[in-house]
């Protein structure tokens, strides 16, 4: 992200200057025509607030330089967290619109891996709960019986486990897209978008009936483009979703997601291998106890072969992911949505108190319940 | 330079935040001390261009200066208060150790309510959950001769399996609440009070940043000291209805390795006395209904869940909603929580 060049802004709010004082202009020389003390009164009146108004734009301007030209480690020193950020790693050099943008970007990883371990294990979740064994029954018959007797999905009431994922991966899903949403929302303000604004704010600040539609639209523009970079990088000095869920190295999300190996038992070998024996034993004695020693060997080759690249799951494992989501999910809620909200709702305080000086009283009360 | 000397002027009410958390009376002072030095150059410059208006803003805004001054103080002794006074009776109440403050209780409190709550699903998904969805999905085969069928005698047991995992969802729901909770306490410690509060009492000095300013003061005040005093009174309500949560009943389900188990050596017997899908017996259900529907149990976690998960995490978000809106009233910003609370 780079700060973006507003010179358009400043060439286009020094004409709408000038279109508004040549409206005075004609305004005063007809009050003076038709000797209506009402025009020239309404003239001096507009001409000073043409100029409050330029004033702010000057000062929005150049509160924006300062923002590119300021180094994020200036204040890097101050947080705890700063140099933990590495998704991507925010620089010294970075200006404000560069930190507050890599900080959303840390906050959407933050997001996203959380959403890929709850993927993850809903996926593995799946897999297992429709896992179904048919047992050889009965045993001494050497599974000559097929697929007479009963089936299991041993690990079926997983599925409870996939509804509570079901509702975390929902609740990361909002939560990312309003990173998404804010990711667009400062690219848009540290673009120059808000900024075309304010030209007409200077125009309507000075025409008959448009004075409040002007002063809310500068209000609104100047806490935007102000305020919410500013919040987001003091957040960012103070808030880091990893360290929040005491991991400051960043892994035990992507643990959880990737780390999932190992197994689901496809039975005890040793049983089945012994219930062939034992079967064997039975028939034959000692020579069939061999021979069923080697028929249940062949059945563990065969399951070993069918079930090589099926993975193998722990179900202790996939409890500590579990855990993990469950303390993700409320961590990535309050870092993309409730710090958002509060955000707003700084933005449409401070727009308030700016719109009063300007002579409008700006609710914002509205934007925040889009929000 | 000049630019970069303003923004840092703003900023540097955080200089003090370096290692650790950062100690907010300093912060304050600073910030303070800051907006009363912009003040004094706006002041300044007013005899510099002869300004009027100017000037009497600068005079009307050191008056703002001072009752920053006097709310720092205010909140010192607010602080003093809560941690010696507060803490020391509500803690000795619930039964925190002497020195503990309010709000590490309080994440004590929320941390052992997620903890209990964790374990409490934990035995529900393995005690009766995952054994009743096991027992849920047996059926049977009966192959002659390429004529077969096969029946799922156990499925009616999908009934309160259902109800079981949509509880178990629920639970989950409510944990996620507990945990978000135990999130705003440590923001609350680390983050809003100790930094955003003195942001906001340097935004409050400046006429056109005074209703942010309000705002994060509220907001620092009412989740520093009102939000972790609710969630331990809310805790003293919810331990005065004593519920032990029994554990869960034995559910007979087919273990992983029993399919291969020597026992079955001559038999096609389901390893499960819970369920045998060729005995087309209803009785299994009600007998799952039953472990499910316990009276005693499903009370104990009922309470737990809904009370002590998301009934008193609504009730605390919205006494702490409350009270920034009111406070950000008394501090000079006109603010709608109601986005937050409806978040909450």
């Amino acid at each position: 992200m780079v700060c973006a060049d507003l010179s358009w802004v400043y060439s286009l709010s020094v004409l709408s200057l000038g279109i508004t004082l040549i409206v005075i202009g004609v305004a005063y020389a007809l009050g003076q025509l038709l000797s209506n003390p009402q025009f020239n009164v309404w003239a001096k009146t507009e001409i000073f607030q043409v100029f409050v108004s330029f004033f702010f734009v000057i000062l929005v301007i150049y509160l924006n330089g300062s923002f590119c030209t300021f180094k994020y480690s200036s204040i890097a020193s101050l947080s705890p967290h700063a140099e933990e950020y590495s998704h991507p790693q925010i620089l010294g050099d970075d200006n404000v619109m560069d930190a507050a943008g890599k900080y959303l970007a840390n906050v959407a990883y933050f997001i996203k891996t959380d959403m890929r371990a709850a993927r993850a294990v809903y996926g593995v979740m799946e897999e297992a709960s429709r896992y179904t064994r048919i047992p050889c029954m009965p045993a001494i018959t050497f599974c000559f019986y097929g697929m007479n007797g009963y089936n299991v999905r041993p690990y079926s009431g997983f599925s409870g486990w996939i509804q509570m994922l079901g509702f975390s991966l929902y609740t990361d899903t909002a939560s990312y897209l309003t990173v998404l949403v804010q990711m667009g929302l400062l690219a848009f303000i540290s673009g120059g978008g808000i900024m075309a604004y304010l030209p007409f704010a200077i125009i309507f600040r000075s025409l008959p009936f448009m004075r409040q539609l002007g002063g809310g639209l500068l209000a609104i523009c100047i806490s935007l483009f102000l305020i919410y970079p500013g919040l987001l990088v003091v957040e960012s000095l103070f808030w880091n979703p990893y360290s929040m869920l005491g991991d400051a190295d960043w892994r035990s999300l992507e643990n959880a997601a990737e780390g999932i190996s190992g197994g689901f038992t496809h039975g005890s070998y040793e049983g089945i291998v012994g219930a062939m024996a034992s079967a064997g034993a039975v028939a034959w004695g000692p020579v069939g106890a061999a021979i069923g020693a080697a028929v249940g060997a062949l059945i563990v080759v065969i399951i070993e072969v069918a079930t090589h690249y099926a993975g193998v799951w722990e179900q202790a494992g996939l409890e500590g992911a579990m855990q993990a989501i469950l303390r993700a999910g409320p961590i990535s809620f309050l870092s993309a949505t409730f710090l958002f909200a509060f955000n707003m709702i700084a933005i449409g305080a401070s727009a308030r108190e700016l719109g009063r000086l300007l002579g409008q009283e700006v609710d914002l009360s509205r934007l925040m319940q889009v929000v | 330079m000049m630019r970069t000397a303003l923004l840092a002027l703003a900023l540097v009410s955080l200089s003090f935040a370096d290692g650790g958390p950062p100690d907010w009376v300093p912060i304050s002072l600073l910030a303070v001390l800051a907006g009363l030095g912009v003040l004094v150059i706006f002041y300044l410059i007013s005899y510099l261009v002869e300004a009027e208006q100017m000037r009497a803003m600068a005079t009307s805004e050191m008056w703002q200066v001072f009752v920053t001054g006097v709310m720092i103080a205010g909140f010192v002794g607010a602080q003093a208060l809560s941690t010696e006074v507060f803490a020391q009776a509500f803690g000795g109440a619930f039964g925190a150790e002497a020195g503990v403050t309010h709000i590490d209780y309080a994440e004590e409190v929320a941390a052992s309510m997620a903890d209990a709550q964790w374990n409490q699903l934990s035995e529900f998904m393995n005690g009766i959950v995952i054994p009743m969805g096991n027992l849920a999905s047996i059926g049977g085969t009966c192959t002659f001769f390429g004529a077969a069928f096969s029946y799922a005698g156990c499925a009616s047991i999908n009934i309160p399996f259902s109800s079981a995992s949509f509880a178990a969802r629920v639970m989950s729901t409510a944990l996620m609440a507990v945990n978000s909770q135990l999130v705003l306490l440590r923001l609350a410690s680390s983050f809003f009070f100790p930094v955003l509060m003195p942001f906001g009492l340097f935004l409050r000095t400046f006429h056109v940043t005074r209703g942010v300013g309000g705002f994060l003061i509220a907001f620092g005040v009412a989740f520093y000291f009102v939000y972790p005093i609710s969630i331990l009174v809310t805790k003293g309500m919810f331990d005065k209805v004593s519920k032990p949560v029994p554990g869960s009943p034995g559910i007979d389900a087919v273990s992983v390795d029993e399919t291969f188990n020597y026992e079955q050596l001559y038999t096609f017997d389901v390893p499960a006395d819970s369920c045998d899908p060729f005995a087309l017996d209803y009785g299994y259900t009600e007998t799952q209904i039953q472990n499910l529907m316990d009276r005693e149990r499903m009370d104990a976690l009922l309470y737990l869940f809904f009370i002590g998960g998301l009934f008193t995490t609504a009730l605390n978000l919205l006494v702490a909603l409350s009270v920034v809106r009111a406070l950000s009233r008394v501090f000079g910003a006109e603010v709608d929580v109601s986005a937050l609370a409806r978040i909450g």
